[in-house]
């Protein structure tokens, strides 16, 4: 995916529905559609409806600072550690209201990533399989492949973002561009969602079923799976145009408006929730800028406020719903920060020993795997990789990678690293 | 005040006068009413006392955070801090070993960032993490009004000169002006500009205004931070002080500093200039400006967080880090000994030419 980045200059570009289609038309041609070994197994995880949530808080977020804090010490920072409703496990106060979420959550406190560059991230979504010459479907594509059921009219995989929206069809890497991911940039929906007033339900009836004629014929004699994937799309697209209530701010309730809040974060973690009820397979909401190199502490204080209330008040919806059974929830950043605290009261880049968080589908509340030394400079114990955790993502989801693989026009691959496991103390 | 108001005061004739070292980063300083002492908060538990006459060093306890914020009583006697866990402490700073006066555990919930004390030295201001003012009474830290209404943390604060008026700032910008006679706001400034998620769609932030302080006559109002940034964090924008007419509320002059970084507070001294301490990531300034306004007449390499002016008009000092050991991405991962914390260092700056005698000492040591 595309990634805006505090050092980089975005390259993503507003995009309308039209351009949308275009780019998967044209994707379509360029890679060729992955499938499964066992199709019997992705039938029956197609009946069961699950979902995914990855909040991915792109730049790095401070494990100290959050999931891991080690106050009193001397990279600790001025924060204290508070309980959680979890006996005997403890979160930045910084983090009040997730805390008392803490039951639902799983912690794994011993990532080691190694690579301190803010491109790791790109195995932060695709698991950091071994080079086979292909480009690996990120997480949202593959999950949407498994759990989307055949039925589904909305789009597999969105990302809810700040900055401007688009199409990513290379996140779907070779299972093809049908699974590639929506962005909702600034959270809004597609530019030219709103039929113009001058074309009547009739009229728009009556282009409809030219366009599908003319598809129809288009479509005869060339390869399925492109014009598959051109027609799904503007299915999709069609369908966002009828739910324009999932962007209607004006219908948000007060309760939600209390909880969420009303600044960008927030608001898109609302919407994230919106999106999986409306039963979007797999929903990414995404923060920038937790790059802290400098005033990580004053920063932290205003991005965890921004993170805290409206991700616990998330999980208790989904909980509440009883969705949450359901719905496997990433909290991710591609490194955590130096426990040495900078010059300008900043944390750098810090892939040795950092944090990330667990919930719902498949996962055991309250678990916590890995454990850093008492400076939090270096993991002691459970030392993890992103390869393990989509090990452990797709056994929460009910996938044994061990057991299934994709089947890349005939090239046999594998779901996850081979050389890496799931993470068997956080799972059920 | 033991020395002799010196008679050309002049920025461009700066030079380091004193220096004082700590094991921990430094977050601010102030010079004592009675010129003897520097204080300093650091990144430990503790508050920092130096005696400017014989350099001896006295870590006050009784703090159990970081104390991020420290201000001194109008009376010339009491020192007021408050630090990162919501704990306000009143001390009588001149003692030989200072205990606190009152102390208040949970004045906020959490971080206090802001802390000013009233002309009349009836009233001290907190503010912080909770996006709340609090006001106490500054004889027994009794809590006499508590202002709501900002939307976003707190990092400065400042009581005009008159005693009855204080100016709170948020991060994303907004001033607000409170009269705490009656606790009641009285309007808003707009300090926007020194906020950047207003200009950038993609929430890219600054810490917003880092620093507010009053001219003496209460006329105009500095307010520091950071424009124009161009990235999450301050590596991109320029150091800035935006300058208020009291009267109006509205910015009357930009001081705009050489290079990129956060003005972290800015002080207006006597002689009629506006002094200013600059941080950026890995570097920092110490910039001069006339109080009339223009470019910058000097500025000083200081790798500092803070500054304060001597009473006898002559000095300040300015509270600096000194990198120790490695830092960076991915640091240290080799060598585990240089796994360390950074230091912080208090330098003494003289405003009049060094005398013969200074220099004579420097080059002996």
């Amino acid at each position: 995916m595309t990634q805006p980045h505090t050092d980089c200059n975005s390259s993503e570009h507003g995009i309308s529905r039209r351009q949308m289609l275009h780019g998967v038309a044209g994707a379509a041609g360029a890679v060729s559609l992955g499938g499964l070994m066992q199709p019997a197994l992705a039938d029956e995880l197609k009946r069961q409806q699950k979902q995914v949530l990855l909040v991915f808080n792109d730049g790095g977020m401070s494990q100290l600072e959050s999931w891991d804090p080690k106050p009193g010490t001397d990279f600790g920072g001025p924060f204290r550690a508070i309980p959680t409703s979890v006996p005997g496990t403890h979160v930045s106060e910084l983090m009040p209201h997730t805390a008392k979420q803490m039951h639902r959550l799983a912690l794994v406190r011993g990532m080691n990533t190694k690579n301190p560059s803010h491109g790791s991230r790109m195995f932060a979504f695709n698991g950091d399989p071994k080079n086979r010459g292909v480009r690996y479907p990120d997480l949202g594509a593959a999950v949407a492949k498994f759990l989307q059921p055949d039925d589904a009219t909305l789009p597999p995989c969105v990302l809810v973002k700040p900055y401007s929206g688009g199409f990513d069809y290379k996140a779907a890497g070779f299972l093809g561009s049908q699974y590639g991911t929506l962005l909702l940039g600034e959270g809004k929906p597609p530019v030219h969602m709103t039929r113009p007033q001058s074309v009547s339900d009739t009229a728009d009836g009556r282009r409809n079923e030219f366009r599908k004629l003319a598809d129809s014929r288009f479509t005869k004699g060339r390869r399925t799976a492109e014009t598959s994937a051109y027609a799904r799309s503007f299915d999709m697209a069609e369908q966002l145009v009828k739910r324009r209530d999932l962007f209607d701010e004006s219908a948000i309730s007060k309760r939600d408006a209390e909880r969420y809040g009303t600044h960008k974060h927030g608001r898109h973690l609302l919407l994230g929730r919106n999106l999986l009820e409306a039963g979007v397979t797999f929903v990414e909401v995404r923060s920038y800028h937790w790059d802290t190199h400098s005033s990580n502490f004053d920063l932290h204080v205003s991005k965890m406020g921004d993170f805290d209330r409206p991700f616990a008040a998330l999980i208790e919806d989904l909980a509440e719903s009883g969705r949450l059974e359901n719905t496997l929830v990433i909290v991710l950043s591609e490194f955590g920060r130096t426990p040495k605290i900078n010059v300008g009261l900043g944390r750098d880049h810090w892939p040795q020993a950092w944090s990330m968080c667990l919930a719902g589908s498949g996962i055991k509340g309250g678990s916590i795997h890995g454990k850093t030394n008492a400076a939090g400079t270096w993991v002691d114990d459970g030392q993890t990789g992103y390869a393990d955790l989509f090990h452990t993502y797709f056994h929460a989801l009910g996938i044994d990678t061990h057991k299934t693989e994709y089947n890349n026009a005939g090239q046999p691959l594998p779901l996850a690293n081979e050389d890496a496991a799931p993470i068997k103390t956080v799972l059920t | 005040m033991a020395e002799t108001q010196p008679s050309v005061i002049d920025p461009k004739n700066a030079w380091e006068s004193q220096a004082f070292k700590h094991d921990r980063q430094l977050l601010g300083c102030r010079i004592s009413p009675c010129g003897k002492f520097v204080f300093a908060a650091a990144a430990d538990q503790f508050v920092h006392r130096w005696n400017l006459a014989d350099e001896s060093h006295t870590a006050i306890p009784g703090h159990t955070s970081w104390v991020g914020t420290l201000a001194f009583h109008p009376d010339g006697k009491r020192l007021v801090t408050a630090d990162y866990v919501g704990g306000l402490r009143c001390w009588n700073y001149a003692d030989a070993a200072p205990k606190p006066v009152w102390s208040v555990d949970g004045a906020h919930p959490n971080a206090i960032r802001a802390l000013s004390v009233s002309s009349d030295g009836k009233h001290i201001a907190t503010a912080g993490q909770d996006h709340i003012v609090r006001i106490w009474s500054a004889a027994d830290g009794k809590r006499v009004h508590e202002l709501t209404g900002h939307e976003s943390p707190i990092f400065c604060m400042a009581f005009h000169p008159d005693g009855k008026n204080l100016v709170s700032v948020e991060q994303h910008g907004v001033a607000r002006h409170w009269d705490i006679t009656t606790g009641k706001l009285v309007r808003t400034l707009d300090a926007g500009l020194l906020f950047a998620d207003a200009s950038l769609n993609g929430g890219a932030r600054s810490c917003g205004p880092r620093g507010l302080t009053f001219d003496e006559a209460g006329n105009t109002l500095a307010c520091t931070g950071l424009t124009k940034i161009s990235d999450g964090d301050r590596r991109g924008g320029g150091a800035t002080v935006v300058l208020f007419d009291w009267k109006t509320g509205k910015q009357k002059q930009l001081l705009e500093a050489k290079g990129a970084g956060y003005a972290e507070r800015a002080v207006f001294h006597p002689a009629g200039f506006v002094v200013a301490a600059c941080l950026t990531q890995e570097r920092g300034t110490v910039q001069f400006w006339k109080s009339a306004g223009g470019d910058p007449v000097h500025s000083l390499k200081a790798s500092c967080r803070d500054l304060d002016l001597h009473p006898d008009g002559n000095r300040f000092a300015v509270a600096e880090w000194e990198r120790f050991g490695k830092s960076g991405n991915n640091a240290s991962t080799e060598k585990l000994e240089e796994f360390q914390p950074n230091h912080g260092i208090i330098r003494i700056y003289t405003l009049t030419a060094k005398p013969p005698e200074a220099a004579d000492k420097k080059k002996a040591k």
